[in-house]
């Protein structure tokens, strides 16, 4: 079983405050979804290493030359609207310091 | 002519727009009417769009000039609250994007667009993807139109309960387990999964990137099959979409299934289907099913999908992995909604707890926990070999049979409320669904009947699943057994 002090680590570690009540919740909860995927490792038992490794999806990093940008300021207006805390056309963000 | 909603397809609309019997205008307030009387009660959309008509117009204008005029054209389609179109609210089910306004286009609306398509509104679903019946939305519940008691399934709830309620001609879902063909069968209709990478992603809010696939749903076999002929495609602008030439034997497939589908034989995960948690009366639809298409004289063989037990734990390990990666971008500050905090780590505490639901912080923190490096090895990287052994199942199998039949969900559309307090029970609802998802495979959920139940009539589907880019057989033994 999962323990408090876990899903409080969780929850720093992912930046979400959460109420001592929702700890509760939360660790009786995530304990029994671990619980249940757990059973994953008896899958693994049953294919080779050739298998188990194998890139069955071909992954490879997608890139192109650094050439032809978009016209500057095409989208800025629009994402910057979207920020909650502007100054003008900068971001404004707490102290980080 | 008078507009019967109920009984009109895709390609029915196209050849009444191009013959005059009605304009898109008129086709588009007929659904605008329908949306306002069955709406409220519903709640299969979230925004309805005030352009509609101009939209409806614009298409009006393409067919009069006979110009760039597609299948599409003048086609009333609703798009998941996840899928972005320039200079609308997109919000994913989330307050923490309740006034996010896309700036800019998906693939997909682009493509919308140019062909004429009318774009109806934006549809309710489950807080970023994350559920499978809409009760996780921050915006309401969606309602299954043959029982508002019941749920629609989700999380593309409210895109399955608009094309059931005639309150859109078809729609688009996000199917990452399942999200598109549960709801789909809870409400009676057609979806499908295509193939992963078929269908672009640009500017599709993301859940789970290794899973994510965008598919369509429709009151026939046709109108999917249309509305993905017209969609797939390569696209630059997301990588993981499938090269050019990926379907390039897809006419050629679709030629020959006209003329020898009968030869295909249909493979039967028994041990899959006949297990505890199933539905008596689900399994017995389900060997009606089966018996209608031995009846057309197809041939069926018992496949073993041996660890297809296990694609459930894995993908509830793979998933949440990825969510809690993907959901790191909302930090109330660069867009989204935002609490103040005294430092910036305040602001990021306070505004992740706030705005994001329980189901979506459960996920984080799951996710959060098997990324974690003393954890890592016993779950995300067993998670990722068993996607493999079930990914090579698939193979063997397909060596076998053509197509692997089951039934879509386990039960037929739940009670509000049933599952929402046991995560598991709610997870189960996936069991069927979720392996294509593991493999990339796509599927398509099939209308199969009906089961009775204090007195509603409950629709219930099947599942047909193929291999890689073989969408052509989904909609050939779909039609067939649609008699369409």
């Amino acid at each position: 079983m999962i323990e408090r002090e876990t899903i409080k680590t969780l929850a720093r570690l992912s930046r979400m405050e959460i109420s001592e009540k929702e700890v509760g919740v939360f660790r009786k909860e995530i304990g029994a979804i671990l619980e249940y995927v757990s059973q994953v490792q008896e899958a693994t038992k049953t294919g080779g290493k050739e298998l188990l490794e194998k890139d069955f999806f071909l992954i490879e990093n997608v890139i192109r030359e650094d050439i032809e940008p978009h016209e500057s300021g095409l989208f800025s207006k629009e994402i910057l609207q979207q920020a909650p805390d502007r100054e003008g056309d900068f971001i404004r963000v707490p102290k980080i310091l | 002519m008078k507009i019967d909603l109920s009984n009109l397809t895709v390609k029915k609309v196209s050849e009444h727009l191009l013959k005059g019997d009605f304009s898109a205008e008129e086709l588009s307030e007929a659904y605008l009417q329908n949306i306002d009387i069955h709406n409220t009660e519903v709640f299969a959309y979230l925004e309805v769009f005030e352009d509609v008509l101009k939209q409806a117009r614009a298409a009006d204008e393409k067919i009069r000039q006979q110009k760039k005029v597609g299948h599409l054209t003048g086609i009333p389609i609703a798009l998941k609250d996840n899928i972005m179109i320039k200079g609308k609210k997109v919000s994913a089910g989330s307050k923490i994007l309740e006034d996010f306004v896309s700036p800019y286009d998906s693939t997909l609306s682009v493509k919308l667009r140019h062909q004429g398509a009318i774009m109806l509104g934006r549809t309710n679903m489950d807080e970023f993807a994350m559920g499978s019946s809409t009760e996780n939305s921050a915006y309401g519940i969606t309602k299954n139109p043959h029982d508002i008691k019941r749920v629609p399934g989700g999380s593309s709830g409210g895109s399955a309960a608009a094309v059931a309620k005639n309150m859109a001609l078809v729609s688009l879902g996000s199917d990452t387990g399942g999200s598109v063909r549960q709801p789909a069968s809870f409400c009676g209709v057609v979806g499908l999964k295509p193939t992963y990478g078929a269908f672009s992603r640009n500017g599709l809010i993301a859940m789970g990137s290794s899973l994510d696939q965008i598919g369509p749903i429709g009151k026939t076999v046709s109108c999917t099959e249309i509305m993905f002929e017209e969609l797939q495609g390569h696209d630059s602008s997301d990588s993981t979409s499938l090269p050019g030439n990926f379907y390039k034997d897809y006419q050629k497939n679709k030629k020959e299934n006209s003329k020898n589908l009968k030869e295909k034989v249909i493979g039967i995960p028994v041990s899959l289907i006949e297990r505890e948690g199933v539905d008596e009366e689900v399994l017995k639809n389900f060997r009606d099913s089966l018996k209608k298409l031995k009846d057309e004289g197809f041939k069926t063989k018992e496949v073993d999908l041996l660890n297809m037990h296990y694609a459930l734990a894995a993908y509830y390990i793979i998933m949440p992995a990825e969510v809690s990666a993907n959901l790191a971008r909302f930090d109330g500050i660069k867009y989204g909604a935002s609490q103040k905090g005294a430092d910036l780590m305040e602001k990021y505490f306070k505004t992740r707890g706030k705005y994001f639901g329980k189901e979506v912080r459960r996920r984080i923190l799951i996710g959060t926990y098997i990324l974690s490096s003393g954890y890592y090895d016993e779950y995300y990287s067993q998670a990722r070999k068993a996607r493999n052994v079930i990914i090579s199942d698939f193979q063997e199998v397909f060596e076998e049979v053509d197509v692997i039949l089951s039934p879509t969900t386990p039960t037929p559309a739940f009670a509000l409320g049933e599952k929402i307090s046991d995560p598991i029970a709610m997870y189960f609802s996936d069991i069927f669904t979720v392996p294509a998802n593991i493999a990339g495979v796509p599927a398509i959920s099939i209308p199969s009947g009906f089961v009775e139940n204090e007195g509603k009539k409950l629709p219930l589907g099947v599942q047909f699943v193929a291999p890689y880019a073989r969408e052509d057989l989904l909609f050939a033994f779909g039609k067939l057994f649609l008699n369409e």
